[in-house]
């Protein structure tokens, strides 16, 4: 018998760390594999949904006038891109992070993960945000590799762009760990989750010049995430102007607050979601 | 606190006495007035190498203790500790103590293979590829399941699936092991197959196990200590052969050869109870002296009715169990218990040399 734990400690925190990580990628790539079926469907959905909306974007009254013009005008399309792009990222994230999440806290394995000797923020947090992410970017890129033979996208790369790139990866993963939190306490809310996903896409729809929207509806909007990086690329890409300017939507300062603000309460909510389901007694259904 | 790390770092260092310590455990969920005590302030000893079986009634708090063991639920009072470490305060060094088989859960993922799962439940609890591979390949071979190691867990029988599902749970070789109603829904071959796997982790790899199970059989085959727990709390604790023993009373089984059913019935004595099985006839006389025995058998050999076999009984630790969770609340009770001090002494039912 031995109680001397059989887990060799030579080797080091971080290899331990990365291998931590990357045994919860392989299982998040592992039933994404199972599920490639699914994707393949999605994929071509969120194409066809841009490739229709372009169109139709900035031609409200001709719409009414029944004068619809059904060409694929490239500049309308590259910025809708701008706006649609992170959205599924944002998107895919959340909702992965979700249904992988509840299919575990309902098969009851999550139980077993939490048995692990290894800090939940790793096991249960971490390593599906990188999977949900590994995914998310196949999609994403999908999405704009079906789109692209449609219409000539002309979007100017600019390396500036990576900043509020980054800061919509932030805001995701922020907002999906608040989501996963939530799902750890009242397990089938997928509900709340779609409309809180309407309305981040809606609302961060104000920050490229296609749709008008009232005042109040382009400030409520930098409380939500997406808006100010949505902005900023717009800036980045289509504008030629630098992104370093403060305020306004896309300003560096409500693009940074925002972003990291929704990583802070991710993880907080993450934490906050984990006490309370071991209080309860509900870390698998129950 | 800088005392406690020390503390801590000692009780890691020199193995302790017993594998699970339960000191005033206890759990209320809910709060105000929907609060509902599950499990009621236990203390509790385990000494390695032992086979607890903890029986109850349906709701009796067996699963809440099991998942406060592991740090799934928190207590609302008390502390645990795992070979002698904190679960609440040195979660990590705790859990690597434990493999568990969970109640009504998968445990394992049914859409990956054996060996998936395998490898990374092993890489879950810390362990690298080299170190997980040889150790899964043994246990998929004891089990029988080798050949299938690839399939996915989903094609699986059940019984195979809870093989799967213990083998993930001693993929880093834990010495304590909690399972959790393992046996249920299997039939009865696969559960005689697990019963003697899980005798087998007891006897030869001295793997002290907490085991729960409505078929009580099956605990008084495997458990050397039986805990009893009703409505949260522990109404007896004794070493199995013991706690039989205190129950044990003047009790004789009588086998007739069928046919002479209309004898016996003129025969019987109050309170003596029939059974038919096959070509015979099986008599329990309670609580009964030995010259009421020899009277019936003189009746019986009177009457002609051939005798089987006479044999001494014993109430089975089923009867024993119901007898337990009917009995008025003080009238069982202390004298079921190791003592109100013994209670936090191991019942010392198998020696072990540490
Ligand atoms: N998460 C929870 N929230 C509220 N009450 C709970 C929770 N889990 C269990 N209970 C209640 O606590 C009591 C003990 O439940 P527990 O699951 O520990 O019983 P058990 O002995 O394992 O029963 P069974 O034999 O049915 O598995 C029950 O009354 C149950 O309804
Ligand atoms: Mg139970």
């Amino acid at each position: 018998m031995n109680t001397a734990s059989p887990v060799s400690t030579r080797f080091s925190m971080m290899a331990r760390f990365l291998i931590a990580l990357g045994n919860e990628v392989r299982k998040g790539l592992r039933f994404a594999w199972s599920e490639r079926l699914q994707i393949l469907i999605e994929l071509p959905m969120f194409g066809v949904f841009i490739l229709l909306l372009g169109p139709l974007l900035g031609q409200g009254g001709d719409i009414a006038a029944g004068e619809v013009e059904w060409t694929l005008d490239s500049e309308t399309t590259s910025i809708l891109l701008v706006w649609f792009i992170p959205f599924i990222f944002f998107y895919m994230q959340v909702v992965k992070m979700f249904w992988r999440l509840l299919a575990e806290i309902q098969a009851g394995t999550i139980e077993q993960v939490y048995l692990s000797p290894l800090p939940s923020w790793l096991v249960a947090a971490a390593g599906r945000v990188v999977a949900a992410f590994l995914e998310t970017l196949v999609v994403a890129a999908g999405t704009f590799a079906i789109v692209a033979p449609f219409v000539p996208i002309r979007i100017d790369w600019n390396a500036a762009a990576l900043l509020p790139a980054a800061m919509v990866m932030l805001a995701g993963i922020g907002f999906s760990l608040i989501i996963a939190g939530a799902t750890l306490v009242w397990k089938r809310i997928q509900l709340v989750n779609d409309t809180v996903l309407t309305v981040v896409m809606l609302f961060s729809a104000s920050a490229i010049p296609l749709i008008e929207v009232p005042d109040w509806w382009a400030d409520a909007s930098h409380a939500l995430p997406l808006t100010d990086s949505v902005g900023s690329l717009y800036t980045a890409l289509f504008t030629g102007e630098s992104i370093t300017s403060l305020w306004g939507i896309g300003g560096l300062v409500p693009l940074l607050v925002v972003s990291f603000a929704y990583l802070g309460a991710g993880i907080l909510a993450f934490g906050l979601g984990e006490r309370t389901a071991k209080r309860r007694g509900t870390l698998g259904s129950y | 606190m800088p005392t406690t790390v020390v503390d801590e770092h000692m009780r890691a260092r020199t193995r302790p006495d017993a594998a699970i310590e339960l000191d005033g455990l206890g759990k209320v969920y809910g709060r105000g007035e929907k609060a509902f005590a599950a499990v009621k302030p236990t203390t509790l000893s385990v000494p390695w190498g032992q086979v607890i079986g903890l029986l109850g009634p349906n709701g009796a708090g067996k699963t809440t203790t099991i998942k406060m063991l592991g740090g799934l639920v928190t207590p609302s009072s008390g502390t645990i500790r795992l070979g002698g470490h904190d679960v609440a305060r040195d979660r990590s060094n705790a859990v690597r103590q434990i493999g568990a088989v969970l109640e009504g859960s998968r445990n394992v993922y049914w859409p990956m293979s054996a060996w998936e799962n395998l490898m990374y439940f092993g890489r879950l609890k810390g362990l690298r590829g080299g170190e997980i591979k040889p150790r899964a390949r043994r246990l998929l071979t004891e089990l029988g399941l080798w050949e299938r190691r690839n399939e996915t867990v989903s094609s699986f029988s059940r019984g195979m699936q809870q093989k799967v599902a213990v083998s993930a749970a001693l993929i880093t070789d834990p010495p304590i092991l909690l399972l959790d109603e393992p046996t249920l829904g299997l039939d009865v071959e696969a559960a005689r197959t697990f019963k003697d796997w899980i005798a087998h982790l007891a006897a030869d790899e001295g793997k002290t196990i907490v085991l729960t199970t409505h078929q009580l059989e099956v605990a008084q085959e495997l458990s050397d200590r039986i805990a009893v727990i009703k409505e949260g709390e522990i109404i007896a604790d004794l070493p199995t052969a013991e706690l039989l023993a205190r129950h044990a009373e003047d009790r004789f089984e009588v086998r007739v050869a069928t046919g002479s059913l209309d004898v016996l019935a003129r025969v019987l004595p109050d309170g003596a109870t029939t059974e038919p099985h096959d070509d015979e006839t099986r008599v329990t006389l309670r609580d009964t002296d030995e010259d009421t025995l020899y009277a019936l058998l003189a009746q019986l050999r009177a009457a002609g009715a051939p005798l089987v076999s006479v044999a001494r009984a014993q109430p089975s630790l089923e009867e024993v169990f119901l007898r337990l969770i009917h009995a008025d609340d003080d009238s069982v009770g202390d004298d079921d218990r190791v003592g109100d001090d013994g209670a936090n002494q191991p019942t010392q039912a198998k020696e072990t040399t540490s």
